[in-house]
């Protein structure tokens, strides 16, 4: 576990964003929803964080230890590259990706799962006896339904996840799943604490 | 510092407006439908909002504080942190009782181990139930005010005077509460007593042309190579507002009673309070646009 701007930074790593110079040639899409633009006129005050202002600058960059990016995709990894990756913006120095990160996953933490339709489902052979099967296929469909809900969560966050970071412009990069659990985390049913998030 | 963060996010967890029952009475939200009926009848004291959509549609709106919510507000925090301190003293006692028995213990004692202490809510690190939860206005999917013949759906709610954010599309359905929230930018509007305000129509396929599976796909292709990207610049803006226009009709039961277009200014963003999707609301002209997650408020042109 790292402490101060090291953990500051690892949690930057942890929620998949990196500010470099140039990045590994995987899937990339720019956002077509960004422009930054020269602003002529006001911006709402309220455009803001609503989760406040975040303390760290660039200096803080020079602990960062960048992680792997570079892989030969396979179409494999090509499949599930909407749940691995990182995001990247060209011109855009750490502090500021930090912010937008930190903002992001803001809106992506604390989630609710609500899975329509999901049904409770019969395993036959689970409890033996009529009443032992009803309560079985309870509980069984208890445990399929928290099962479908926590990756409902999952699911949500990176949507929110993506969602944010495209409207601030990033382009986001596929990787494989093994480079992307070196420094991330998923987050269900049990928040990761503020602690396990800086790791 | 973060468990005391951590204590003041659990608080804001278990808070809920109930704790404010003990404190003089205070309706935060005060609104109700108005019944597809043959005439309707505006009060003098409330104000209404009118809008259609294609289909039945569930609509958050929230009210911003202002006059009496301020001090009404303050009463409620300080009754829920009096109830969260009374349950403090209720753990800090179990607390107690747990360390006098881990110590009293042998070392290694099977299933005995350090037991945790709660943060102690104080005035500076409680967090009551955020305004916004608490003046949040559900309009629809039911209590439609009418239903047209080509299926589209209007609804008339009566709610307090004040300035109202378009917060998303939610439903409550049981303890449930789904759907996604304008979090990333909005707009608001001012609803004022005895009358009606218009706010046109909500779109919830992403606006002219764009349908609604386009949306979802956009959502959930962006930023993959070798997959369609022509609408991905849109990613998941799904829910769209069509401002109230003379080209709009409105009911005829609403003709002799003042109705008024909305009108319209930015509404920055706002955390995400129930753990939904998130989304923000597509540009509207002479209203607001983007610069990336930046608001543009065009309304001081006006």
């Amino acid at each position: 576990m790292t402490t101060g701007v090291g953990s500051r930074v690892a949690a930057l790593l942890a929620a998949g964003v990196l500010c470099v110079a140039s990045v590994a040639a995987t899937a990339q899409e720019t956002p077509a929803a960004a422009g930054a633009g020269t602003a002529t006129q006001a911006y709402l005050p309220d455009s803001a964080s609503p989760f406040g202002p975040v303390a760290i600058s660039n200096e803080d960059a020079k602990t960062v230890t960048m992680p792997a990016l570079a892989f030969t995709e396979t179409p494999a990894d090509a499949d599930d590259f909407d749940k691995y990756y990182y995001f990247h913006r060209a011109d855009t120095d750490f502090a500021t990706a930090y912010a937008d990160i930190v903002e992001c996953d803001g809106f992506a933490r604390g989630l609710r799962a609500v899975v329509a339709g999901t049904p409770t489902v019969y395993v036959p052979g689970s409890a033996a006896g009529v009443a032992g099967g009803i309560i079985g296929s309870a509980v069984i469909g208890t445990i399929f339904n928290r099962i479908s809900a926590s990756a409902e969560i999952r699911r949500v966050r990176r949507v929110n996840m993506r969602r944010c970071m495209n409207f601030k412009g990033y382009a986001r990069y596929g990787l494989p799943k093994g480079l992307w659990e070196a420094f991330n985390f998923e987050e269900s049913f049990s928040a990761v604490g503020a602690e396990e998030r800086a790791i | 510092m973060r468990g005391a963060l951590s204590c003041a996010i659990a608080a804001l967890s278990f808070v809920s407006p109930a704790a404010f029952a003990a404190t003089p009475a205070y309706d935060f939200q005060a609104s109700e439908p108005v019944k597809d009926k043959p005439t309707v009848a505006l009060a003098s004291d409330r104000a209404y909002v009118y809008l259609r959509s294609a289909a039945a549609i569930p609509i958050y709106l929230v009210r911003e504080p202002e006059g009496a919510d301020l001090a009404a507000y303050d009463r409620f925090r300080a009754a829920a942190l009096a109830e969260a301190r009374e349950k403090y003293a209720k753990k800090l006692a179990a607390y107690q009782a747990e360390v006098k028995q881990a110590k009293s213990a042998p070392v290694g004692t099977y299933g005995v181990v350090p037991p945790f202490k709660d943060v102690e809510p104080t005035a500076e690190n409680f967090e009551a139930t955020p305004f916004y939860m608490l003046s949040k206005v559900a309009i629809g999917p039911l209590n439609r005010f009418a239903k047209g013949s080509s299926g589209e759906s209007a609804y008339l709610h009566a709610l307090k005077p004040g300035t109202y954010r378009l917060y998303g599309a939610i439903a409550e359905t049981g303890n449930a509460i789904t759907g996604t929230c304008l979090c990333m930018g909005s707009v608001r509007f001012t609803a004022r007593a005895g009358e009606v305000v218009d706010m046109g129509r909500v779109l919830m396929d992403g606006g002219p042309g764009i349908s609604a599976g386009d949306v979802m796909k956009a959502a959930l292709t962006f930023g993959l190579a070798g997959k369609p990207k022509g609408k991905s610049a849109i990613d998941a803006e799904g829910l769209a507002l069509e401002p109230a226009t003379a080209a709009i009709p409105v009911d005829p039961r609403l003709a002799a009673l003042k109705v008024r277009a909305a009108d319209f200014r930015p509404s920055g963003k706002l955390p995400n309070y129930y753990g939904l999707r998130i989304d923000r609301l597509p540009a509207i002209a002479g209203v607001m646009r983007y610069e990336r997650d930046r608001i543009v408020d065009l309304t001081a042109a006006k």
